[in-house]
């Protein structure tokens, strides 16, 4: 494939072949779709783990694991940004985790009604329609509701500690997570 | 009825893994089911997808400009996508050439392991019908290391963790790679502590010299396919002491 035909593909499309590569074992590919999502996906962990270091080592077993499980992906079922930015969140949480570190005592108001800007590429991608459709049913969510799946999703939060930071009983918090997710899904289906 | 309430509470168990939002004995077994169900699986798949939209408003970053050659120089040394067995065939040959020089290494290690586990009678010393076999396993690709010594005269294996990672999700699984064969499994093993493993007949009769002991990240429960499907963290040969 030269570089002529590489450059007129649309983004998606790139990363489709680079990971369809990678699962090839190409080291170079792994160096391109490095170059194209690093700063996404270190967004992600950094916002997760909210120390550089951290996020930068998480960020490397990111890219380790794409390495490994890139014949994994199958561009029929999943979308090529949607899989990695998966993957940056849930190796991002599992270090959250395994660090035992406290995180985000900060009570839920304050930390996740903030929008953070965004105007990457890839975000462009696929601002579309998936993400108005989401905002819209999160829109639809009692405010308590959308707070707790928010921070559950921006800060990697517990249910122990949603409940902890919007300093109600752990019953209640998993019953207003429940009912958002519900009607989240009831929503997105719709 | 009932079927459909056990359908919402498995979606809204696949949601809550998906999100993180577990932990203990909850997570435990979402994580199980993931790892065991594919339908489970999908319920996680679909959740991650709807809500992935949401990471769009996460403002991107620059990392450190380094960490791109660090990453490629570990995937460098890292075992790609499916091809485990060969790296630990690979492994095997560069270790059966460090054999001669590990056996001194291996015997100071196993002055080490005896130390620690000593509530059950004080290990004999091997008499010439009944080696003993001592393995250093360490990372191609990290720190872990582990040293595993098998007691062929009570035919038991005592592994001795070292710097290897909690298994968070998945299980660590010790197989043991005859000269020339494929890996043949011996088990879960559990890093979090020295443990003993009762080696039957049947696994005990490859534990010999020329063979080469690996652990691999798999699936919770161990390998579905009966050969290593994850990634290797450490191997090395068996030699006698």
């Amino acid at each position: 494939m030269n570089s002529h035909q590489i450059n007129d593909m649309p983004e998606r499309d790139r990363l489709v072949a680079a990971l369809e590569r990678i699962g090839q074992g190409s080291s170079i590919a792994l160096g391109e779709l490095y170059d194209r999502t690093a700063a996404k996906l270190f967004g992600i962990c950094l916002r997760i783990l909210g120390d550089r270091g951290e996020a930068e080592d998480a960020l490397q077993e990111v890219y380790v694991s794409i390495w490994r499980r890139a014949d994994s992906f199958d561009a029929a079922r999943a979308s090529p940004i949607t899989w990695l930015a998966t993957i940056a969140r849930n190796r991002a949480v599992d270090r959250l985790r395994s660090s035992g570190r406290p995180r985000a005592t900060a009570p839920i108001e304050a930390a996740s009604d903030v929008a953070d800007s965004a105007d990457n590429a890839l975000t462009l991608l696929e601002a579309s329609e998936d993400r108005a459709r989401l905002m819209g049913c999160v829109e639809e969510l009692e405010a308590r509701q959308a707070r707790a799946i928010r921070a559950a999703f921006f800060e990697g939060n517990t249910y122990a500690e949603l409940a902890s930071r919007a300093d109600v009983p752990l019953p209640t918090m998993k019953s207003w997570v429940r009912r958002g997710l519900i009607r989240l899904r009831e929503c997105l289906e719709r | 009825m009932s079927d459909a309430r056990d359908d919402e509470e498995r979606d809204l168990l696949a949601a809550e893994h998906a999100l993180g939002l577990l932990e203990g004995e909850e997570a435990r077994r979402a994580r199980l089911l993931a790892a065991s169900d594919p339908d489970f699986a999908e319920s996680v798949a679909r959740w991650e997808a709807r809500l992935a939209p949401l990471g769009d408003e996460i403002a991107a970053a620059a990392p450190d400009p380094r960490l791109r050659d660090r990453i490629l120089a570990a995937i460098a040394t890292a075992p790609g996508a499916g091809d485990n067995v060969v790296v630990l065939r690979r492994t095997l040959r560069r270790w059966r050439i460090l054999a001669g020089a590990m056996t001194a290494v291996a015997a100071s290690l196993a002055l080490l392991f005896v130390a620690p586990v000593t509530q059950s009678p004080p290990v004999a010393p091997p008499a010439q019908a009944a080696p003993m076999l001592v393995a250093n396993l360490a990372s191609t690709n990290g720190p872990a290391s582990l040293t595993i010594a098998y007691d062929s005269r009570r035919a038991n294996l005592t592994i001795m963790p070292g710097r290897v990672g909690a298994a968070r999700g998945h299980d660590h699984q010790l197989w043991i790679i005859p000269a020339g064969g494929a890996p043949i499994s011996l088990g879960i093993v559990h890093l979090d502590a020295p443990r003993r493993m009762p080696m039957p007949p049947a696994m005990a009769r490859h534990l010999r010299p020329s063979a080469t002991l690996a652990v691999s990240v798999e699936p919770v429960g161990g390998s579905p396919t009966g050969q290593p499907t994850g990634p290797v963290i450490a191997s090395g040969p068996l030699v006698t002491i």
